[in-house]
């Protein structure tokens, strides 16, 4: 009895003092929803290790890969906003897929919470070695000649690189086949083994293996020519009228207390203006900067708004 | 009744409810899979299986069933009563309900052991709190 | 030889004082958390990665690499003493399991030590001379061979089930069936979900172990009224010299499967321990006895999974690209110290890459080390009645579940297999095979969809790729093998089988001697 008293009164004791902590009082989870290896992956546990030290709880980056991003998507949107589940977020399952899919499973503007962006990215061309053509023009050439035989792979169904894709083919009047996957490492291993021949994937993944000899770039998808991939032009300079950048941005779960999201955002901007964290991303051609809640918001509102027009205007859709 | 009998039937009917569920998502062909393709086909080659184990069950010696719904039920009613407490007032009580019911499945029932038994499994769970940062609701 | 000049600059760095401390840390640590049932190597290792964010990067690598062994180590020793399996100790649980229930806990714990030993030395001699050469394997490797290497894991059921093939088959299928439940990661369609969110990724590994292992052994013993009774004997560590000749070919077999295995991405490590099973009972002089107890059993694929660990390691160094999470979060771990992974990491760094070379053997030493004295410590915890024993257990496997993603929610799926492993132990159905369906099926799926894309619909590809073609060749003579086998058994008079004596409180008439056939 005397017990069983003593217990109870210690269950109230650890009760109230839990009642008043202070964020964080626990570990919290960065989801990234593609698989170990990518450019989200990578930014994700970037930024998990200097926001650990920032926030002094760990943070935990769990890969939830498929379906193009939106398992790992869904997984966050339905979590409790209380901020210890995150997501670091792409353009593919942000902004691309709740647009181009018929039936979206969420709505990234009314399900998400706008933390901070991370970092942008350039996406460049590349193929297999063993694809005869050097140029965007004898691709195009070369898929005109045997619709369908070249394929391509992709972060997966409704994935901004799908997309890509599709635009580019609707532009340049080819057909290609499309391979999705659960993220960049698995894409790629099957592209230098040679079963998929194409790829519009990130600078960071494929400019080291350009430079291994184990696949050619044949075109950036940026505004300009990029540093990362000197001497090669741009897929505009190149006849098709088609660029993106990749990005991405820490989001939570519709609802977020705004002290949370400051918190948060405070934190993140710090640890990425940290010159070790800033080396380590620009090795990789990744951008980073510092952005507020807002900012991130309006980004991403314009964003998702000019990919509907792509969309509206291309008539892809996809299931 | 026959248990080879029971069980084969019993996974037939499994292949059936799975077969019968991946309709109701698009099959498509073979070279551009549906979700449901790759379900229907295995749970085609189940069906097979069930229906190669029920032949068999015919020429073999029967053997009967035995099923004690008692100690399952004890067991895993601890283990939903750890569940529902612990969402009401935490994993400390959780801990006790868990202990109290399960220990009904056992030889013997002893309060004080399992009184014992709780304390012993709260202080784990304590140090794999704090110690590990896996993070148990506790009160 | 260059090699042996970098092993030898690698161990100096390796054997520094701190090193080594981070090493003892990490296995002791990795172990002890391993040990709680449904804490897999991965959630172990996510777990104490904090810990090493203060750590300088070579120490750091090098604690997560002990970490990792230790919790494989410590998952299987909850296989083997508890039957409770984690995705890379399910082979080792069968046999290891009986040889507890024989009483010789100390020895299969021990094997287990000593294979998972010579398995990561063979294979850092595997790393150590072939890395580059290897590097290069995983890619020639396309979806329709990756198919084809599922297919051929699942030829392993035949050996991996107690019951008859036919049984085990079913049970594979119905794993299968079960891995699909979930978000199908190609469509994003729910498939078998019935909108409930905690199916919404799919059931979990952690949930079936428990529930289809863990629950229904602890409830089949207390049905027998707990007549396990505590652990009096002595515990025997060391083997005998006879036993000890019985493990050094089952594992110096497995450590060559394992090897090579592990650099298949994504699913050869998983298949090694089933492949490694299935060539122990062809080829081991003490076959007969496999399955029922056999040291062969637990050697063999302790020491293919420790090895298939180590080479899974290959294309993250040598390519750069993770194959596996484990593999990830290394890569992770390298990142975060300014370390790229790729082509040119062993150039660039040598010292990092033959140091974690080193250190890697050096926790391999320093679990067999650890083996005596914790292993005492875990069979001292068996004398415990089982009274009280099995509540904890009980609690542990909540815990375990809870900490995959701190939901209370997931207890209940454990729950529904608990139960769903209850009526097969009573069927007399093996659930080895319903994990090994489980693990395999979700690859078999991804890979066979993409092999028919790109194929365009064609079964042809199966045939015209090497690699692919021998595998299908293997599985055909395999299964040729099975069925004249099983028909010969059958005119003979009987498959046998294995089931448990009934529970005491259902009525029956026939003694339980009349049951075994």
């Amino acid at each position: 009895m005397q017990l069983i008293r003593v217990l109870f009164a210690l269950c109230i004791v650890i009760g109230t003092a839990h009642a008043e902590a202070p964020y964080p009082s626990k570990p919290i989870v960065l989801v990234a929803a593609f698989a170990p290896g990518g450019v989200t992956d990578i930014s994700a546990r970037l930024v998990a290790k200097g926001l650990s030290e920032e926030l002094g709880q760990p943070v935990v980056v769990e890969n939830r890969a498929g379906a193009g991003g939106a398992i790992g998507a869904t997984f966050v949107a339905k979590a409790a906003p209380d901020g210890y589940t995150l997501l670091l977020g792409t353009v593919s399952e942000l902004t691309v897929l709740p647009v181009v899919k018929i039936t979206p499973p969420y709505d990234t503007m009314k399900d998400f919470e706008p933390i901070a962006r991370v970092g942008t990215v350039a996406f460049v061309l590349a193929a297999h070695p063993s694809v005869s053509a050097n140029n965007v023009a004898e691709l195009i050439a070369l898929a005109k000649a045997e619709p369908g035989k070249l394929s391509f792979s992709s972060f997966g169904v409704g994935s901004q690189n799908q997309l890509l894709a599709e635009l580019f083919m609707s532009k340049s009047g080819t057909k290609l086949l499309h391979v999705p996957y659960k993220g960049s490492a698995a894409a790629v291993t099957d592209l230098i083994g040679g079963a998929v021949q194409l790829t519009f994937d990130t600078t960071t993944v494929v400019m080291p293996l350009v430079q291994g000899g184990k696949l050619k770039a044949l075109a950036v998808l940026s505004p300009s020519r990029s540093d990362a991939a000197p001497g090669v032009p741009t897929l505009a300079e190149s006849g098709v009228a088609l660029e993106t950048v990749g990005w991405t941005g820490v989001v939570g779960p519709r609802g977020m207390p705004p002290a949370v999201v400051a918190r948060l955002n405070a934190a993140i901007n710090k640890v990425l203006a940290d010159p070790s964290i800033k080396t380590e991303f620009g090795r990789r051609d990744i951008t980073v900067g510092q952005t507020t809640p807002e900012q991130f918001r309006d980004f991403m509102q314009a964003d998702i708004e000019r990919w509907s027009q792509v969309v509206k205007a291309s008539g892809i859709r996809i299931e | 009744m026959n248990r080879n009998l029971v069980r084969a039937l019993l996974i037939a009917g499994l292949a059936l409810s799975f077969g019968a569920g991946s309709f109701r998502y698009s099959i498509g062909d073979l070279s551009d899979a549906g979700p449901g393709l790759f379900p229907l086909m295995i749970s085609a080659l189940l069906l097979a299986v069930s229906l190669m184990m029920i032949a068999r069950s015919r020429y073999e010696s029967a053997v009967p069933i035995e099923i004690g719904m008692k100690r399952i039920s004890l067991v895993l009613g601890g283990l939903i009563g750890f569940v529902l407490v612990s969402k009401a007032v935490g994993v400390i009580g959780g801990i006790v309900a868990l202990v109290f019911v399960t220990a009904l499945a056992g030889r013997s029932y002893s309060w004080r052991r399992n009184l014992q038994v709780s304390i012993a499994l709260i202080a784990v769970a304590f140090a794999l709190q704090s110690l590990l940062g896996l993070n148990i609701g506790l009160y | 030889m260059d090699v042996l000049q970098n092993l030898a600059m690698g161990f100096e760095h390796a054997l520094t004082l701190q090193n080594l401390m981070y090493c003892a840390i990490g296995c002791v640590v990795g172990t002890l958390v391993g040990l709680l049932p449904g804490l897999g190597p991965l959630a172990t290792i996510s777990l104490l990665l904090p810990l090493t964010y203060s750590i300088p990067v070579n120490g750091a690598l090098i604690m997560l690499a002990g970490i990792y062994y230790g919790a494989q180590y410590g998952d299987s020793v909850s296989a083997i003493t508890m039957k409770i399996p984690h995705a890379s100790s399910i082979v080792t649980c069968i046999d290891g399991y009986q040889l507890t229930l024989k009483r010789q806990t100390g020895l299969a714990l021990f094997t287990a030590g000593i294979s998972s030993f010579i398995g990561g030395t063979v294979a850092i001699v595997v790393l150590a001379w072939l890395t580059p050469l290897l590097g290069r394997v995983a890619f020639m490797l396309g979806p329709a061979d990756y198919c084809m290497l599922m297919l051929f894991g699942f030829m392993c059921v035949s050996v991996v089930t107690t019951g008859s093939v036919l049984n085990g088959l079913a049970m594979c299928f119905v794993g299968v069936l079960l891995a699909q439940v979930g978000t199908d990661v190609q469509s994003g369609v729910q498939r078998f979900t019935f909108n409930l969110d905690t199916l919404y990724d799919g059931i979990n590994l952690v949930s079936v172990a428990l529930g289809c292992f863990g629950i229904a052994e602890i409830t089949k013993n207390l049905d027998e009224g707990e007549e396990r009774s505590p652990f009096n004997g002595e515990i025997h560590l060391i083997p005998s010299w006879a036993n000890f000749k019985r493990i050094m070919p089952s594992a110096l077999r497995g450590s060559l499967v394992g090897s090579i295995l592990g650099v298949l991405p994504g699913g050869g490590a998983t298949v090694a321990q089933f492949v490694s099973y299935a060539f122990e009972k062809k080829t081991s002089k003490y076959r007969r006895e496999i399955g029922s107890g056999a040291i062969e059993g637990v050697a063999g694929p302790a020491a293919a999974d420790e090895a298939a660990a180590r080479t899974s390691f290959i294309p993250l160094m040598s390519i750069g690209i993770p194959e596996n999470a484990v593999t990830a979060l290394m890569m992770a771990a390298f990142i975060i110290k300014g370390v790229q992974p790729g082509p040119n990491m062993i150039e660039k760094n040598p010292d990092l890459f033959w140091g974690l070379v080193a250190s890697m053997w050096i926790g391999n030493c320093f679990l067999l080390l650890l083996n005596v004295p914790l292993v005492r410590i875990w069979l001292s915890v068996f004398k415990i009645p089982y009274g009280v024993l099995f509540p904890s257990i009980l609690f542990f496997c909540c815990i375990g579940t809870f900490s995959i993603n701190n939901n209370l929610n997931d207890i209940f799926v454990t729950v529904a297999f608990g139960f769903v492993g209850y009526i097969l132990m009573r069927l007399s159905l093996d659930p080895s095979p319903l994990m090994l369906g489980f693990i395999l099926g979700p690859m078999l799926e991804e890979n066979f969809r993409r092999a028919m894309l790109l194929s365009r619909g064609s079964f042809e590809v199966f045939v015209t790729r090497p690699i692919s073609a021998t595998l299908l060749a293997l599985v055909v003579a395999l299964t040729l093998v099975g069925v004249v086998g099983a028909l010969r058994a059958g005119r003979r008079g009987g498959l046998a089988e294995r089931h448990p004596p009934p529970p005491p409180d259902c009525e029956t008439n026939t003694p339980p001697s009349a049951m075994v056939i």
